[in-house]
Formats: C-alpha cells, sequence, structure tokens
C-alpha cells in the first residue's frame, strides 16, 4: 500500500504539509457526507464492534494478590503494596491503601507509593539483575566474569574468612553493611554472623552525611520528627534545605493539604524547586549561609522580646551562669572542692543567689525541669564565690547569647544570605506569633560542612519562640517506632527477668537509656567503625581530611591533632589498628565505590590492600562489578520484610514473599546462614584454636553456626522463625503472628515503645490524634538527654570555644576542594531511591539517559555554556561529565548534582563523588556530655554539600 | 450493529454520551513525581511496541512538553467547528525508548572504556523540559501539569478516522480506538490537538489512554488515579451534583479545561497553579504581579483562570482567617478514596 510508504516520509519530517491537508479532509468528511439523522454514518461498512475490549479487560487479571514492600532499599518511606502475580511472575505492583486518618480533622495517609516503587516488578526482572553466582576471571572492573556455583562461592569465601581470622586477626575482615539493610527484616542476620566472628563491621549511616551533630549538641538526640500529618497543626512550615517534593513523595501531600487548611509554608533554598513552587514564600539565602540567617531572625525575636520567657527559663540553658573569665559554665566544681562537674547554676531572683538547676547531669535521679518556687534570672551580671575564695563575674547564657547576636543584625544576615532584611526581620516576628511552627530539616540540613551551625541556629529559633514538644512544632529530621521483638532476637545480652522488672518500676530518664546504651555497645558492639573513619585510616580519605585548607580558617583545633587525641583516647572506634591492613571486604546490598566521598581515592589505596571483595545484592552495581565474587540476593517481592517504621506514617509496613527467588538469588537469612556454616566446618577442618578480637576476647570460628543459629532456635533454610519471634515479640504491633501481619501489609502501631537510640519520638502515644516530639521534656518537664538537661546552646568545650563555636554563630563555607567559584549542593533525587533505581532504563527515559548538573543562566552563559552541553564538573580532588541542564531556577554560582547515581553511568566511571572533598569538623572528634560516637547515630560524617567546584565545556 | 453517533457533530450538534467520565488534576498538589505515569505504564503499555507509549505524562510547564511542541501542531476544531490541520508528531518527538547497553558495561570486558548510555543520541523525551521553567532567577517559574487522553466531548480524533475505528462510549463517553478495526493511517494522531495518541510500529495500530475502562467497570478509580500519591485526581461524572468533579468544574469553576480553544472540549480540567510572590529588585516580596504570568496560564487554561485563581485565593484567606472552605475541603480531601472518586473506590486487591 502507498499509505505506508508516504507515511514512512511524513516521519523523516518532509510530509507534514501534505498531512495537514489530508487529516483536514478526513475531518470535514462527516461534514461533507452529512445526511439528516443516523444515516451521516457510514455504519454498515464499519461496525461498532466493542468486543475487542475484552483484550484489556483479559490484560487486567491475576492469579493472586500477595502484600508487599520494598524493605531493604533504605527509603525513607514506608509504604504498602498489593502485588498482583500471574503464572508465576509478578506483573505488577499497586499501592496497598489501607491506612487510616489518625482524626477527624487530619486526612489519611492514602495511597503511599512513589515511581519507583510502582515499577520495582520491571527491575526485578530487568538487565542489571544479578542471577548467579559470578566470579571475576579478568582484572577487577574489567567486567569478565565466570559463572559458579553457590558452594564454589561459599568455600573460597569461608576460607579466606578463617584464613585472615587465623593469621591477622577477625578485625582485617570487613563487612559493611551500608544503609540498604536498614530495616527490620531478616537483613540483620548478616549483622549477627559478623558479630559472631569478631569481624570490623562499617557503620555507615555517618559516611552519608546524615548526621545531626547540631540538633545532638543542642538536644542530646539523634533525630527528632513526627508523623506527616502533623503538618495540620502548624501555622506556619518552613521547609528549610529540604525538597519533600523530591524526598518525600508519599508523605508531601500532607504540606500542600496544610497549605490549603491555612498554613503557611515557606520555603527556604538557593534554588526555586520542586517544592517551593508550592510554598507561600521563597527565602533564597546562598548556599551554606542558613545559619545567618536563622541568627538574623533570632536577633528580631531577642531585641524585639518576642521570645516566649517561660519556656526559654524552664526548657533552654540559656538562664544558666557563665563563668566571665573562662567562657565556661559555673559548675559546682567551681564553688566546691569536690562538687561535680556537671552541675550548673541558675540566679534565683528571690533568693538573691546561684542555685542548682534542674536538669543538670549531676543531680541524679533528680531529673525533672520543673522550676518549683524558683524564679530564674534570665539576664544579668552577677558575682560568684569560688571555692577558693576567690570572686569572679558571672553572666546568664542569654546574656552571652544576646551580646553575640548583635554580631547578627538582620542587616547583617543580609549582607551575608542575600536575603532583604526587612524580609528577615519579618520572618522572625511571623515566627514569634505563629502559635505552632514546625520545621522541615531532614537530611538536606546535615549535608554541609556547617550543618551543626545551621541546626543550632534554627533551634535556637525554635527554642525562643517556645516551638518544641507540642503538635505542630519542632525542628523535623527523623525518628523510627520501635519493634521490640527485633530487639530482643538481635540483642547479644538479653535482659534478665529482674531488670524487666525493675524496668516496669522505675522509669528511667532519656538521658540515663543513652547512658545505658552507650556502656552496652561499648561493651558488646565494639567493632562497630564508622566507615569514613575506616577510609581516613586505610583508604586514603586522609589526604582530603587533613588538608588545613578545606576547613574553616579557625577550626578550633586542627584536624590532624582532633584526630590524633581522638585515636588516643579511642573516641571514636577505627578498626583495623594501624600497622594491621584490611583484607576481606564484604559489602551487602550497598553501593560504597558509589557513596564515599572521592571513591578514587579508596580505589587507589583501599583495593589493592584487599586479597578478597565479595558483593552481595540485587543487581550488578558499580561496587560489585568492582568486586571479586558477586552474589545474587533475593528482590524484594522474592522474599520476606519488615520495612523499618519511620514516623511519617503510623504502620508497620510488611511485605510477604510473592514468587520465588530469581535465578539463583538467596534470601540474606539463607545466605548468611550458609557462609556461617561453611566458616564453622573450614575452622574445625583445621581444628582453629580461637582467634582474638581487637579487644582479646576469643572468638571460636568453630562455633559460629551455632552462635548464628541462636543454639538451634533459627536455620537457614527458613526465616519464618524469625518474622514469627518478631511480630509475636513486638507489642508495638500488638503483639500479632507473622501470618495475620503478611495478610495485611500494614499494621497500625499501637504503642511508641521504651526509649532507644533510634526512636527519639519521646512522646507518649495519643491514638486519635497526630504524633509529634519531644513532649516528655516539654510537657512532663523530663530532663533533656545533655549535660545540662536543657536545650543547650552553650558548648563550653575547649575547642568550641577556639574555634568560636560555643554559642550559635555564623561561618562561611570553606573552600572544600579548592579555590573554585561556584557551589555544589545536591540532594536525593526523584527517579531514584540511592541508586538502586538510578540505572533503571524506565526512569531514565522520563530524565535524559545521563547524569545532569543543573546550573544558573548566568553562570551558564559566562561560561558558553548551553542546556544539553556537555559539562566537566571539576575541583582539585576530582573531576566528572555530566549534561549541562541551564535553568532559572538555580541561583547563580550554586550547581546541583542530585545523589546517587551508579558511577558506571559516567565517562570513564567517574561519578560525580569524585570531586567530593568533604571534609567533617574537627570538632566533632571529641567527647562532652552530649556529644559521643554512637553506632549509627552520632559519628564522624560526610559533608558533600557546598564545595568549591568549576564548570567547564568539554 | 449500528455504529454509534457519540461524540461526532450532527446536524451542527454534538451527540454527547449518556453520562459524561471526567477528571480534575489540582495542579497545586502535582509533585511532578510521575508516579501516575509509571503507574500506568507498568499497567498497559509493556508489550513490544508500547515501548515509547506513555499514555500519561507529566509536563513541566512552560516547556516544548510531550511530543514537543504539542501545543503548536494544530488539530482539533477551529472557533467555527471547523477542523484544524494537524501536524504528525514523529516518533523521536515523543520520545523513544532508548535502550541502554548493560550487558556490555556490566559484562562486556570492557572495563571503563564503556559507560551506561542511551543507544543513539536522543534529541528529546517524554520529560525532557523537567524543572526547566522560564522567567529569570530569582522570578523564574514552572509547574507541572498531568496529561492524559482528554476524552473529548467532540473528540477531534474520532471524526478524523477513516475506518470509524474510534468511539465514544455510550454509557461513560470514554473515547477508545478498537484495536481490531484500526489500520494504522494515523490521521487521529494529526487531529488529536493535544497529541496524546502514539503509534504501535509493531502492530501498526494507534493506542492512547482508555481511561482505565476495565477498571471502571468494575469501581476501581483508574491507575493513574488511584496510585498518585499527591492526591490530585479527582475522578468522577460531570453530571452529578454530589460529586467533587461536577463541585470544582460546573458550581465553583475553580477547574478549566486545557487549551479550550482546540475546540474539543476536553474532560480533563486543572485547577490552576498559585506560586510565591515574586522577589522584587529591593529582595521584598513583590505582589505587583504573579510570578507565573496570568497571560500564559491564560493562554493554557483560557480567559476562566483569572477567576479561578482569585476564587482560590479568596477561600485561602478565609482558611487563614479560621472560617470554612468547602472548596479547599474538596481540594484537601480528608477521606481517601470515598472524597477524591466517590463512584470508583472499590480496592482492586479485593476483586
Amino acid at each position: 500500500m502507498d499509505t505506508g510508504l508516504s507515511r514512512r516520509q511524513f516521519l523523516q519530517g518532509t510530509g507534514a504539509v501534505l498531512a495537514l491537508s489530508l487529516v483536514q479532509l478526513r475531518c470535514r468528511e462527516p461534514e461533507k457526507t452529512a445526511l439528516p439523522g443516523a444515516a451521516a454514518l457510514p455504519a454498515a461498512v464499519l461496525p461498532d464492534y466493542r468486543t475487542w475490549e475484552d483484550v484489556y479487560r483479559q490484560k487486567w487479571t491475576w492469579d493472586k494478590v500477595v502484600k508487599g514492600a520494598h524493605h531493604v532499599i533504605n527509603c525513607a518511606s514506608a509504604c504498602p503494596f498489593n502485588l498482583f502475580v500471574k503464572d508465576g511472575i509478578v506483573l505488577r505492583e499497586e499501592q496497598n491503601a489501607v491506612m487510616a486518618a489518625r482524626s477527624a480533622t487530619l486526612p489519611d495517609f492514602n495511597p503511599r507509593g512513589c515511581q519507583k516503587g510502582v515499577c520495582f516488578s520491571q527491575l526485578m526482572y530487568g538487565v542489571q539483575r544479578l542471577k548467579h553466582p559470578l566470579r571475576r576471571v579478568g582484572a577487577r572492573g574489567e567486567g569478565k566474569w565466570k559463572r559458579i556455583s553457590w558452594d564454589e562461592a561459599l568455600d573460597e569465601i569461608a576460607d579466606k574468612i578463617v584464613e585472615v581470622a587465623a593469621t591477622d586477626g577477625p578485625e582485617c575482615v570487613v563487612y559493611d553493611s551500608g544503609t540498604a539493610n536498614a530495616g527490620y527484616g531478616s537483613e540483620a542476620s548478616e549483622m549477627y554472623l559478623m558479630s559472631a566472628l569478631g569481624a570490623t563491621q562499617l557503620d555507615g549511616w555517618a559516611c552519608v552525611g546524615d548526621m545531626p551533630l547540631g540538633v545532638i549538641l543542642t538536644l542530646g538526640l539523634f533525630n527528632v520528627d513526627s508523623s506527616s500529618d502533623d503538618y495540620f497543626h502548624s501555622d506556619l512550615v518552613f521547609l528549610w534545605l529540604g525538597n519533600p517534593s523530591y524526598t518525600r513523595i508519599p508523605d508531601a501531600h500532607f504540606l500542600w493539604e496544610a497549605r490549603y487548611n491555612g498554613t503557611k509554608v515557606v520555603s527556604v533554598a538557593p534554588d526555586y524547586n520542586a517544592s517551593t513552587m508550592h510554598c507561600d514564600q521563597w527565602v533564597n539565602p546562598r548556599v551554606g549561609t542558613d545559619a545567618a540567617l536563622a541568627l538574623g531572625m533570632a536577633h528580631v525575636i531577642v531585641k524585639e522580646g518576642l521570645f516566649k520567657r517561660d519556656f526559654v527559663v524552664e526548657q533552654t540553658d540559656l538562664p544558666l551562669l557563665v563563668r566571665e573569665d573562662t567562657g565556661k559554665f559555673l559548675r559546682q566544681s567551681d564553688l566546691r572542692s569536690g562538687g561535680h562537674d556537671d552541675v550548673f547554676y541558675l540566679w534565683d531572683r528571690k533568693q538573691g543567689r546561684a542555685v542548682e538547676s534542674p536538669g543538670s547531669q549531676g543531680l541524679g535521679r533528680a531529673t525533672t525541669l520543673a522550676l518549683g518556687d524558683l524564679e530564674p534570672e534570665l539576664d544579668g551580671r552577677f558575682e560568684v564565690s569560688l571555692a577558693d575564695g576567690g570572686k569572679v563575674p558571672v553572666r546568664t547564657v542569654f546574656a552571652r547569647l544576646a551580646e553575640r547576636l548583635e554580631q547578627h543584625s538582620p542587616e547583617r544576615a543580609a549582607a551575608i544570605t542575600g536575603v532583604d532584611a526587612e524580609t528577615i526581620a519579618e520572618l522572625a516576628r511571623e515566627t514569634a506569633r505563629a502559635k505552632a511552627v514546625s520545621v522541615f530539616g531532614s537530611w538536606g540540613m546535615m549535608k554541609h560542612h556547617h550543618s551543626d551551625l545551621f541546626q543550632r541556629g534554627i533551634l535556637l529559633l525554635l527554642a525562643l519562640t517556645g516551638n518544641t514538644g507540642r503538635r505542630g512544632t519542632g525542628l523535623r529530621i527523623g525518628a523510627w517506632y520501635m519493634m521490640s521483638g527485633v530487639e530482643d532476637i538481635l540483642a547479644e545480652v538479653k535482659p534478665s527477668w529482674w531488670q524487666k522488672a525493675l524496668l516496669k518500676v522505675y522509669q528511667p530518664s532519656v538521658r540515663e537509656m543513652i547512658g545505658y546504651f552507650r556502656q552496652y555497645e561499648a561493651e558488646h558492639m565494639y567493632m562497630n567503625v564508622p566507615a569514613l573513619m575506616f577510609l581516613y585510616q586505610h583508604g586514603g580519605l586522609d589526604q582530603i581530611v587533613d588538608n588545613p585548607a578545606y576547613h574553616d580558617p579557625n577550626p578550633g583545633i586542627a584536624m590532624r591533632e582532633a584526630m590524633q587525641q581522638c585515636l588516643q583516647n579511642e573516641w571514636v572506634p577505627s578498626y583495623p589498628r594501624p600497622g594491621k591492613t584490611p583484607r576481606v571486604y564484604i559489602h551487602t546490598r550497598v553501593n560504597p565505590l558509589r557513596r564515599w566521598p572521592a571513591p578514587q581515592l579508596a580505589r587507589e589505596k583501599l583495593w589493592p590492600k584487599l586479597d578478597l571483595i565479595v558483593g552481595f545484592n540485587i543487581k550488578m552495581s558499580t561496587t560489585c562489578a568492582w568486586s571479586d565474587i558477586v552474589l545474587p540476593g533475593a528482590g524484594y517481592y522474592e522474599r520476606r520484610g519488615i520495612k523499618y517504621a519511620q514516623s511519617y506514617v503510623p504502620y508497620y509496613v510488611v511485605g510477604d514473599q510473592a514468587v520465588p527467588p530469581v535465578g539463583e538469588a538467596k534470601n540474606d537469612w539463607e545466605w548468611a546462614g550458609l557462609l556461617a556454616k561453611r566458616i564453622q566446618e573450614r575452622a574445625r577442618a583445621r581444628n582453629l584454636p580461637p582467634v582474638l578480637d581487637v579487644k582479646s576476647k576469643p572468638r571460636d570460628l568453630k562455633q559460629t553456626y551455632e552462635k548464628w543459629t541462636q543454639n538451634g532456635r533459627f536455620t537457614e533454610k527458613d526465616d519464618l522463625p524469625y518474622y514469627e519471634a518478631a511480630t509475636r515479640g513486638s507489642p508495638e504491633i500488638g503483639n500479632i503472628p507473622w501470618e495475620e501481619a503478611v495478610s495485611k501489609g500494614a499494621i497500625p502501631i499501637q504503642g511508641l515503645g521504651p526509649f532507644r537510640t533510634h526512636t527519639n519520638i519521646c512522646s507518649d502515644y495519643e491514638p486519635t490524634d497526630s504524633i509529634y516530639s519531644s513532649q516528655w521534656f516539654v510537657q512532663k518537664k523530663m530532663c533533656w538527654p545533655t549535660l545540662t538537661g536543657r536545650m543547650q546552646f552553650l558548648i563550653d568545650h575547649d575547642w568550641y570555644l577556639a574555634a568560636r563555636e560555643d554559642l550559635p554563630t555564623h561561618k562561611e563555607p570553606p573552600k572544600a576542594g579548592g579555590d573554585h567559584p561556584l557551589r555544589l549542593t545536591g540532594g536525593h533525587q526523584r527517579w531514584s531511591i540511592h541508586s538502586t533505581f538510578a540505572d533503571h532504563p524506565q526512569m531514565l527515559r522520563l530524565q535524559r539517559g545521563e547524569p545532569p548538573v543543573w546550573i544558573s543562566e548566568r553562570d551558564a552563559a559566562i561560561r558558553g555554556i548551553r542546556d544539553g552541553d556537555r559539562v566537566r564538573l571539576r575541583n582539585d580532588v576530582g573531576s566528572c561529565e555530566l549534561i549541562a541542564r541551564v535553568t532559572p531556577s538555580v541561583q547563580p554560582g550554586q550547581v546541583i548534582v542530585y545523589h546517587a547515581w551508579e558511577p558506571f553511568s559516567f565517562k570513564d566511571w567517574r561519578s560525580n563523588q569524585e570531586p567530593v572533598a568533604a571534609p567533617w569538623k574537627s570538632l566533632h572528634m571529641t567527647e562532652y556530655g552530649q556529644l559521643h560516637y554512637r553506632f549509627l547515630y552520632a559519628g564522624p560524617h560526610h559533608a558533600p554539600r557546598g564545595i568549591a567546584v568549576e564548570l567547564e565545556r568539554v | 450493529m449500528a455504529g454509534s453517533q457519540t461524540g461526532r457533530l450532527v446536524e451542527g450538534r454534538v451527540v454527547e454520551p449518556k453520562r459524561q467520565l471526567a477528571m480534575v488534576f489540582d495542579l497545586n498538589k502535582c509533585l511532578g513525581c510521575q508516579t501516575c505515569v509509571m503507574a500506568c505504564k507498568t499497567q498497559w503499555t509493556r508489550e513490544e511496541g508500547m515501548a515509547h507509549e506513555w499514555w500519561a505524562v507529566v509536563n513541566t510547564m512552560p516547556g516544548r512538553g510531550t511530543p514537543r511542541d504539542w501545543e503548536r501542531s494544530g488539530g482539533g476544531f477551529d472557533a467555527q467547528g471547523v477542523p484544524r490541520g494537524g501536524r504528525l508528531p514523529k516518533r523521536e518527538e515523543f520520545g523513544d525508548a532508548w535502550e541502554f547497553n548493560h550487558d556490555e558495561v556490566l559484562q562486556g570486558g570492557q572495563g571503563q572504556r564503556v559507560h551506561l548510555k542511551p543507544a543513539g543520541e536522543p534529541s528529546w523525551g517524554p520529560n525532557w523540559d523537567e524543572d526547566q521553567g522560564a522567567g529569570e532567577y530569582p522570578n523564574g517559574y514552572y509547574f507541572y501539569l498531568p496529561r492524559i487522553c482528554n476524552h473529548c466531548t467532540h473528540p477531534a480524533c474520532l471524526e478524523a478516522c477513516p475506518r470509524s475505528a474510534i468511539y465514544k462510549r455510550e454509557e461513560d463517553g470514554i473515547v477508545l480506538i478498537n484495536e481490531e478495526s484500526c489500520k494504522g493511517y494515523r490521521f487521529c494522531m494529526e487531529a488529536c490537538p493535544y497529541k496524546r495518541i502514539y503509534f504501535n510500529h509493531v502492530r501498526g495500530i494507534s493506542q492512547k489512554c482508555i481511561f482505565c475502562f476495565p477498571r471502571i467497570e468494575q469501581g476501581v478509580a483508574p491507575a493513574c488515579a488511584r496510585q498518585c500519591p499527591g492526591r490530585l485526581r479527582f475522578v468522577g461524572y460531570l453530571d452529578d451534583p454530589k460529586g467533587p468533579i461536577h463541585k470544582l468544574v460546573k458550581q465553583w469553576r475553580v477547574a478549566l479545561p486545557l487549551h479550550p480553544e482546540f475546540g474539543t472540549h476536553p474532560n480533563i480540567y486543572y485547577v490552576p497553579p498559585l506560586a510565591p510572590p515574586r522577589i522584587g529588585p529591593d529582595g521584598k516580596p513583590d505582589h505587583s504581579k504573579p510570578r507565573i504570568p496570568i497571560e500564559y496560564l491564560r493562554s493554557l487554561l483560557g480567559p476562566g483562570v483569572d477567576e479561578a485563581l482569585a476564587l482560590l485565593e479568596s477561600e485561602m484567606g478565609k482558611r487563614r482567617r479560621g472560617e470554612r472552605s468547602e472548596l479547599l475541603e474538596t481540594l484537601i480531601v480528608y477521606r481517601w478514596p470515598e472524597q477524591i472518586f466517590p463512584d470508583f473506590q472499590r480496592d482492586p486487591a479485593t476483586l
């Protein structure tokens, strides 16, 4: 037919005119042939058969529906899904939208999900999927593989582990659990195995830059957050450095619905982003100047007397007395010999003298913040007599802070941030006026060099205005719901009956609980090493971290010196110790060469030290591609799982196994058990005597499997007993059987559980209201888990005093990466959960197929860059090639590369992490009251945002 | 069985279906996350020949959209109801389903000499101008426009099909292309002013959004609507005075048709986008004119946009003062699914 030929001509772009005339002809035809009534239609020729519709009806059929979830992907959201299975294949998935509203005036949580979650069924059977164990036959990273059996793989891995443990010590086996394993499911089986071995376990969370050091310094808590519907209780919400339309897809609707409900939503970000567009106001500070903005607002609130005095006096350290000579808190040890150095003082107006401040750590069980008859002065200068008889003037923290804030007038803040002074002042007044203010901080607020100062400034604003511990208030970063059953399984040492009984009558304060966990970690979990410490020692990261040019000019203490003191005092664990070399590296589901800062250093320095690199993953990641043995892991729909329960949605989300694992994939539980068994066999075959771990504790590898099974409680063949124990042992979900849990997919929480390091909500559970944090401190007046027991704004540690960071302040971001004019920012991108979906063709087709960098029109014009050009992003540390996206949304001076592209998506596999010169602050290396290393929740961390770069056309 | 006249111009009047299904998309809630896009893809367009078909898309506006420059591609009817000429969009103007070289990169034995990239040099895609926008910093602007087939009251595609393979269902107004009758002439693609029809190069037929009719028939909302985490896609019959669609479109007139001048009477309606105030040269919020130029919104959503935005803003003012607003309560959707698609609440897992 000639129609086909001419059609092809149209497709080649020349037939448009012809096509145009044809369509006119066709469209006019009915008119031209119009006859009265039905005869107008060529019905006899073209019957209106509708039976073809059955084709589509037939397409939408399935054999069974299974409850599913995406549980070991480290996505902050928890979204229950229905999996539609046909002929043994998960055909598609759709949200299991069964989550009720908490009250009549709050919207419900349905339907949670995002574009990634609704197409995992395609990734699951995709080209990148690992289906068989593979052994490298070429050089590392060369992409030459041989298919091997699980037995061969396990033999080689077990042999090497046993050999290294015997000759070098078990700590030279390094296990990277990263963050993708964060979950309440059976993935913990690997951690259990590695603990039994005494292997080094990399604590990966801080490595992604999520540590809220400013929150830890101020509140003593690692994270704080509420449920997503709590935005309905705020009348002012700041989205401060966050872009929830990208990063909180299932939860963002609450923000925009709250806006319809009368909440004012303000975006604070240098760029006009997908969330800014829905806000009532946009405030656009220069990159890295957020602390100056917050302090400019605090200045107005103090100057105009808009602060809530009662709240400040009771809840914060602002009324505490500070010695004028030292700049440090007045302590009991100053006033009398043998006095505690953690009892602090207020000036009581009635008594006209310094009195011990409620909440002080040194007061032991007296943990209430209630002032009773005390009437503390907030401002003023007084004199006290010291133990040695001398007299010393003291002032309140408030007085010193007010003096410090003098330097942070809105005009000064305007000069620093580029935001208009009057706008800053007006925002301050609005914040003070509002009944309830919350700040969406999320983890974007943690990733700048001076993020701790951002957080301290913002928390100061919230404290001055009393916006903490009530509905609709507070800084929101992250918090979790407890699942006691999981903790019971994993705990190395279980509490005895009398300890449990004691806890029922004696409710410890949060500060005591943190102390308890700190001790527990030191005794039983000492093999956890922050990944960045490991890279500093063994992976070449010291080159960047020690470079003074990449730090603040007044860092308080040079990094090298801080590090020396840290290692000497073992403030932060770091193994293998100098003189020993890591030899086996096992990474499971994580993608360290994607995630680590300047990963080229690790490839250069760490990789050659390793005899064996093993990857266990659902797909061939970049790190797998650089490994020796790669093992196929079961995908989310091929195993049972429990999604970690973040505070956004008050449900536990669980998934059942819908289909058998693809290819030869195994679930985490089975592979860990098989490896434990094989190590035990090999150790027994060699009759290996117990090896000593880093603390000289004997580890008997001949008992590895026995230990892993918890003496026969579990076997690798079936993970059901684990899940049974997890759900039945969790009063937070009503101690239900696993079958019942998984028949629903989403189980409402029935309680917040006890305080744990990851459950930072610190509020009583109210079944018919939104969930908000810090109620115990503010409403029940329990002391905060800080040295002073209060929201603490003065950190009177020598290093902090030397750095002039004793009080909240602003510092310009250092030019980490060298003297380059642009500042690199980023954020989680819309299109992937870390790197899991980053190379999914469906996701790439909805972008431009390759990693982009976003640049302002001004900066692009200066450099002759047009949209779509190939450009090089570079600094003194590294470079990569990207596609330029030129847009008026980006602030001049800023460039944005969103997070988590696979390095194999870049030319020469050099990714956007290569220029990331991201030293953390030396100030974070010490111990001071609430500041100390905590497994997962506090430690040296990654600060990839705001580094100095240049961009040029390739 | 006689061919249906529904949707055709007969004796100067368009024959309307008994009932008309419609959707309202609230642009003030759209996240641009494209979950609707992927939900539709996973549900309907994964077979061979359909890889490049995205029956649901979300375009960043202003932008050239999908297919490229669709707004300037003709089709539809002029003010007199006379068909306007239309251009047949090329496959690459929609954006082809680029293939990627995973095997070569990860198993090909070439190390870092090759990296993952799309085959060919793509010049356009379904979301090519994502987050690009217009204006000048700090007064740039953009918003998201989700688009599907408009299931028009007077579908130009239907009138253009020489096979009468396109029909509008009597019971619900859904416009379908009969895949058995379609011979792939593609006049429909030229005639559709919204350019929401794709060509299946394997089967040689035209295909488009089917309003998820198999789901609708079972009382289940379309996948794009039911799976939208932004909760912005209302579904219902236009004539149901109790339903949200009627209220938003007819009663409050806050939801407007896209490019009404295209003359096809589309049945997807949009609540127009608000935006934060501009930042004036003095750095202060500048309320003298809106961030998104009103002329632009008028060109997109017609002259009703001024009143719609004014109503939205005044109702939001009421709510901020603590007064009730039925309009905002409707847009908030306190109870999903009953308030967002009251007639299509059924959970497909229960079928």
